[in-house]
């Protein structure tokens, strides 16, 4: 949780997100990758902005963080990513041929 | 399919008292099993595991069903669905290890990532560094592979193949013959729950289950109080086959405490119970006080996996001062199973014998697995039709 709190130059967050990856914090990676796409995004480095972006993106997807939201915003405001209909993961009708059964517990 | 086979095959469409019994290759060799595993497994509706094990939202667990890689989930709303556990972008697969999934599944190859109901939801850099969009990549059209899937008693089904009828229409004669039966069940938990890994052919414990000529032998314990006499043979050609017994006594602790039996039961259930293989590969056995599922998972042409899960009639059951009595009722079930094994796994090591003319039945005990034989053989003789 401490990589959450504090804030990273460029020559410290490579090993502040190593040591993430290691414990594998998921949410001190999201936060991390956010810190290093605004670094890049202040230098104008619009490229490498994008691909700290995507991991901060994908890592609050995986755990279905509240942030994931935001930040596939950001990507798809610079045309990084598509946007998609509806409000979160799982919610999107299915599109396969046969008829969805419910098969909830006990049953 | 060759010719030997297929008048072999004819052999045992013959009826039960002449009919001779699969041939050996269908226990011990590799390339007819993976025609089975297309013409028997995949084409029909085959069990490969239980809903309770991803009982909660976003519980996923990976199976391997005869090689194949799949993936059962759980959404947030409760729906189980089975996918390929195989990542649309370059065939990884997904997940290892049964586990929660709180957001997407993410493969740990690209990190291509898909949500519950199995939608591409990020193709990260798919475009580039930074550019996770190409005109090229329809994620629409790259979601999860889905299987066909259904859930009855707890054990989920699946037909790969996509063809085969309904499963309310292909097991229909057995729900409604257990219609009775036809409500919750409460699965006892981990004490309720074994495998038996045995080397043999899935089939032979189909075989075995389905008839109860071997009870006096094999199960002697059962002889004081379930007498041959006492079981009867269930035959449904092409669907499915078993036993049943007019004796069942229910288990009673020493301070009289029992299970609670499922309600609204009709009077021949308190003394009776029934064992049935649902073909292709699931073996169910119901009682007015609880009720069990084995699914066996056929790992290779001579080995296999059951699976065994122990239910009981009402969540009270599942409390602690029960805990004991649904410990003694697995370990006497466990000891049952137990008992099969060296049958099993000595006519697995018997279909070697290469002059071995896949046997002969029993004409008044063998009915119920010959129906099975004649079922399996119906299923390469279809295959090879191209039904």
């Amino acid at each position: 949780m401490v990589a959450e709190a504090a804030t990273f130059g460029r020559g410290s967050i490579d090993a502040a997100l190593l040591d993430a990856h290691a414990r594998r914090d998921n949410a001190a990676l999201v936060s991390l990758y956010v810190q290093a796409a605004d670094m890049f995004e202040e230098s104008g480095e619009e490229d490498a902005a994008c691909f700290y972006l995507t991991h901060a993106y994908v890592f609050a997807l995986e755990q279905g963080l509240p942030q994931q939201a935001g930040l596939h915003a950001r990507l798809c405001a610079k045309g990084r990513d598509r946007p998609r209909d509806g409000q979160g993961i799982g919610s999107a009708a299915p599109s396969y041929p046969w008829a969805r059964r419910p098969h909830h517990l006990p049953w | 399919m060759l010719k030997r086979i297929d008048a072999a095959l004819e052999e045992v469409r013959k009826p039960v008292s002449t009919a001779n019994g699969l041939p050996n290759a269908f226990y011990t060799d590799a390339a007819t099993f993976a025609e089975e595993r297309e013409a028997v497994l995949f084409a029909n509706w085959s069990a490969i595991g239980f809903a309770s094990d991803i009982a909660g939202p976003g519980e996923a667990m990976p199976i391997d069903f005869a090689g194949m890689p799949l993936l059962a989930v759980r959404d947030r709303e409760g729906t189980v669905r089975v996918f390929q556990n195989t990542c649309r972008h370059r065939g990884m697969i997904l997940i290892e290890e049964r586990r929660t999934i709180t957001g997407a599944i993410r493969c740990p190859y690209h990190s291509w990532s898909y949500a519950l109901d199995g939608e591409l939801r990020a193709t990260p850099h798919v475009g580039g560094p930074g550019h996770n969009m190409h005109d090229d990549i329809c994620r629409e059209a790259l979601g999860l592979i889905e299987i066909r899937s259904h859930i009855w008693r707890d054990v989920i089904f699946v037909n790969v193949s996509g063809n085969a009828p309904d499963f309310e229409v292909y097991a229909a004669d057995l729900i409604e013959r257990w219609r009775e039966f036809d409500q919750p069940l409460f699965f006892g938990g981990a004490d309720s729950a074994f495998q038996l890994e045995v080397d043999c052919n899935w089939k032979l414990a189909v075989e075995n289950y389905c008839e109860s000529y071997h009870l006096p032998w094999v199960h002697p314990g059962l002889n004081s109080y379930s007498r041959l006499e006492d079981h009867y043979h269930i035959e449904a050609p092409g669907l499915y086959s078993g036993q049943g017994t007019h004796v069942y006594r229910p288990m009673i602790d020493d301070s009289g405490s029992r299970f609670a039996e499922f309600a609204g039961l009709h009077s021949r259930w308190e003394s009776a119970a029934e064992y049935i293989a649902l073909y292709p590969n699931v073996l169910f056995g119901v009682h007015r006080d609880h009720a069990y599922a084995i699914i066996l998972q056929p790992v290779s042409h001579e080995r296999t996996i059951e699976h065994v899960a122990i239910y009981y009639a009402s969540a009270d059951m599942l409390a602690g001062d029960r805990a004991e009595l649904r410990a003694a009722n697995s370990a006497m079930w466990k000891a049952v199973f137990e008992e099969d094994i060296f049958v099993v796994e000595g006519m697995q090591r018997g279909r070697h014998g290469v002059r071995f003319d896949g046997g002969r039945f029993s004409p008044v005990m063998d009915g119920p697995t010959h129906l099975f034989h004649v079922w399996v053989a119906d299923q390469f003789v279809a295959a090879s039709h191209g039904g």
